[in-house]
């Protein structure tokens, strides 16, 4: 870095990032690169920046509704069921609803694969984050169709309190990268990577809870 | 640092597919990996998974297998008001799509507590309207009736109405409530059938023989001893003939094999079918005296170790333990005041009224050759819904309109019918008035 700025005269962020490819993906460096490159002014917005903020704050209303929302009850009367028991209550559209989960949840890991393998081809980064973004949203809506707010017991518990855990922290991190332009480098930066690796650790166990819970139902 | 978090994810991936593998494939103990509790009538072996879950992926069939392997016999018994064939005829495909009546989990979905109804029902109480919403247009006196009342105000049962349907209520609808010398048969079937089975050798235990005279003594008086049964043909080991210091139900099977079998059927010996330890009233859902919540049922929890007395077996024993507004209610029940009477020698035994009278009634069998009177040990197999127990049981002494209107009456239940009805059920009255038509 320090080569690219003394020996080829890049001396701005754009520069720089054209020298070393530095900050070109995710753009999470780039406060860094402010700083290396003595550039004191106020730092860029995120590409959606506004929309990753709202989509987070939607997301962090999403779980704590399905955290705290009461169980939903099963009609007392043959004559009452609801369209919404006729989902979550039902084998078919448990299954319907659940491999859509496993469906969003896998296509929301594309994401990963643009960042860490660099693969231009699939497009802009940021398209892709903000894609995540809203398949977390729509992972929590269908989470309750599937499971009517009932939080589940021994593994399906463990399972649910997990998800929610990895869409709370993904929720908390797209916050911190759409408000990151108000803090100052350092602290845009650090909070940003911080909840990124929060929202990336708590998911660890999550495909082996996920590949148990769906055996359970087909095994028993 | 990247490399070592790869690592972590590694690690704490491997560390829980291994205990997660190792609850399915390997313990027996798979508590972990219950979506909820079981119903009341399978709590107690809700930890022996294959018991139900008889293949790994064997789907709803196999469960099916399951659920036929220990109800069908009862089924049968019963006439089955609403058989499988009734829903694998193709008129009724219509039906089918409403309600998947082939299967028992349709309506009695496991696991599922929150959504549980007595009698183990998952479906609302007035399931009966997806078939039969028309029924008032047929009978004129079933018009604008509610269907969560078809099955729950003593008229209609889904599967047993051996005491309910239309031409036992007209043939049965005469009679005084009570009948004045009512006496229930005696049971004979132990007597009968248990000395054929008595092994030829019985290892001596002399020294043990020795040390117990009190013991000895107790026996001597007993039915083993009556019957040949000595200390070794209860206190040993079939295979091995060695010592048994705590004889179980494993040898008291050996001879009351009908006996042992109906226990393991019902709520009091369920879990020893299963090989699971003996259930303890603490595990139990209904109330139970103090002293007795932490002890495991077992043959000898009614009938005495060392003296046979089926009369404490039939009430004091079940008094023992059972502390529910029912039980209580007992002793000075008109039930258990014929009982007291009895014991004082006012009038002869079998007109008594027991506990197992009404719940582990004595039933007519022909076993290994013999026209026997046997106790069923299964004290469920008459009861949910308890209009099972009209025919074998009240209507030995009462007639059906009171044994109707008695057994839909739960206040009457909790106080050990100590009274009369509060309220008349009218399906006698329906079923003359629509033969009179």
């Amino acid at each position: 870095m320090n080569s690219a700025i003394q020996n080829n005269g890049c001396n701005t962020v754009t520069a720089l990032q054209s020298c070393t490819k530095a900050g070109t993906v995710c753009g999470s460096c780039k406060p860094l690169l402010q700083q290396i490159v003595g550039d004191n002014s106020i730092p860029e917005k995120e590409s959606n920046a506004t929309t990753l903020t709202a989509a987070g704050l939607l997301a962090l209303g999403l779980v704590a509704l399905i955290g705290f929302w009461p169980e939903a009850q099963v009609a007392t009367s043959v004559q009452q069921v609801n369209w919404f028991e006729g989902i979550w209550n039902d084998k078919f559209w448990k299954q319907v609803t659940g491999f859509s989960l496993l469906g969003l949840t896998a296509i929301g890991l594309l994401m990963s694969l643009r960042k860490r393998l660099s693969w231009a081809w699939m497009g802009k980064f940021s398209a892709w984050r903000l894609v995540h973004i809203l398949l977390g949203i729509a992972c929590c809506l269908t989470l309750v169709l599937h499971s009517g707010f009932h939080l589940g017991a021994n593994l399906n518990q463990l399972l649910m309190i997990n998800f929610l855990a990895v869409v709370l922290l993904g929720a908390v991190t797209s916050n911190a990268i759409g408000t990151g332009h108000k803090l100052s480098g350092s602290t845009a930066s650090g909070s940003r990577k911080y909840m990124q690796w929060l929202h990336i650790i708590v998911s660890w166990p999550l495909p082996i809870l996920l590949t148990f819970h769906i055996l359970s139902v087909y095994y028993f | 640092m990247k490399k070592w978090l790869w690592f972590g994810w590694i690690v704490v991936s491997l560390g829980l597919a291994g205990y997660y593998g190792y609850s399915f494939f390997q313990s027996e103990n798979k508590q972990n990996l219950l979506i909820g509790d079981a119903s009341y009538g399978h709590y107690q072996i809700e930890l022996a998974c294959s018991a139900c879950h008889t293949e790994a992926f064997g789907g709803q069939e196999s469960i099916q297998k399951a659920c036929v392997g220990c109800h069908a016999e009862e089924l049968e018994a019963a006439h089955d008001s609403h058989p499988k064939k009734k829903f694998t005829d193709p008129r009724n495909a219509d039906l089918l799509a409403v309600l998947d009546a082939r299967y028992c989990v349709s309506c009695h979905t496991e696991h599922q507590q929150e959504q549980t109804h007595p009698m183990g029902l998952t479906l609302p109480k007035d399931y009966c309207f997806h078939c039969h919403q028309d029924i008032g247009e047929d009978r004129e006196s079933h018009k604008n009736l509610a269907f969560d009342s078809c099955a729950s105000a003593g008229c209609h049962n889904y599967h047993d109405n051996r005491a309910l349907y239309e031409d036992f209520l007209l043939e049965n609808h005469q009679g005084a409530w009570v009948n004045a010398l009512a006496r229930i048969t005696s049971p004979n079937a132990a007597a009968k059938l248990a000395p054929e089975r008595i092994p030829a050798a019985q290892p001596d235990f002399p020294q043990q023989v020795a040390q117990h005279p009190d013991i000895h003594s107790e026996w001597s008086a007993s039915s083993h001893a009556e019957a040949g049964v000595s200390c070794g043909g209860c206190h040993s080991d079939a295979t091995t003939q060695a010592w048994v210091e705590k004889p179980g139900i494993e040898q008291c099977q050996t001879c009351h094999l009908n006996e042992a079998n109906s226990y393991k059927a019902g709520k009091h010996g369920m879990r020893l079918a299963q090989s699971l330890s003996a259930i303890s009233p603490v595990e139990s859902h209904l109330p139970f005296k103090e002293q007795a919540l932490s002890q495991h049922q077992g043959c000898n929890s009614c009938h005495g170790a060392h003296k046979t007395d089926t009369q404490f077996a039939a009430a004091q024993a079940c008094l023992g333990c059972h502390n529910d507004q029912h039980s209580l209610a007992f002793e000075t029940s008109p039930h258990g005041k014929l009982l007291s009477q009895a014991i004082a020698g006012v009038f002869p035994v079998e007109q008594a009224v027991t506990c197992a009278t009404c719940h582990m009634p004595r039933e007519e069998k022909t076993l290994m050759g013999h026209k026997v009177i046997q106790v069923n040990h299964n004290q469920n197999d008459n009861l949910r819904p308890n209009e099972k127990m009209i025919r074998p049981v009240c209507m030995q002494c009462h007639n059906l309109s009171f044994a109707i209107d008695a057994l839909a009456d739960p206040a009457l239940i909790d106080n050990n019918f100590n009274g009369k009805p509060s309220q008349h059920i009218p399906s006698i009255d329906w079923a003359r008035r629509r033969e009179a038509k």
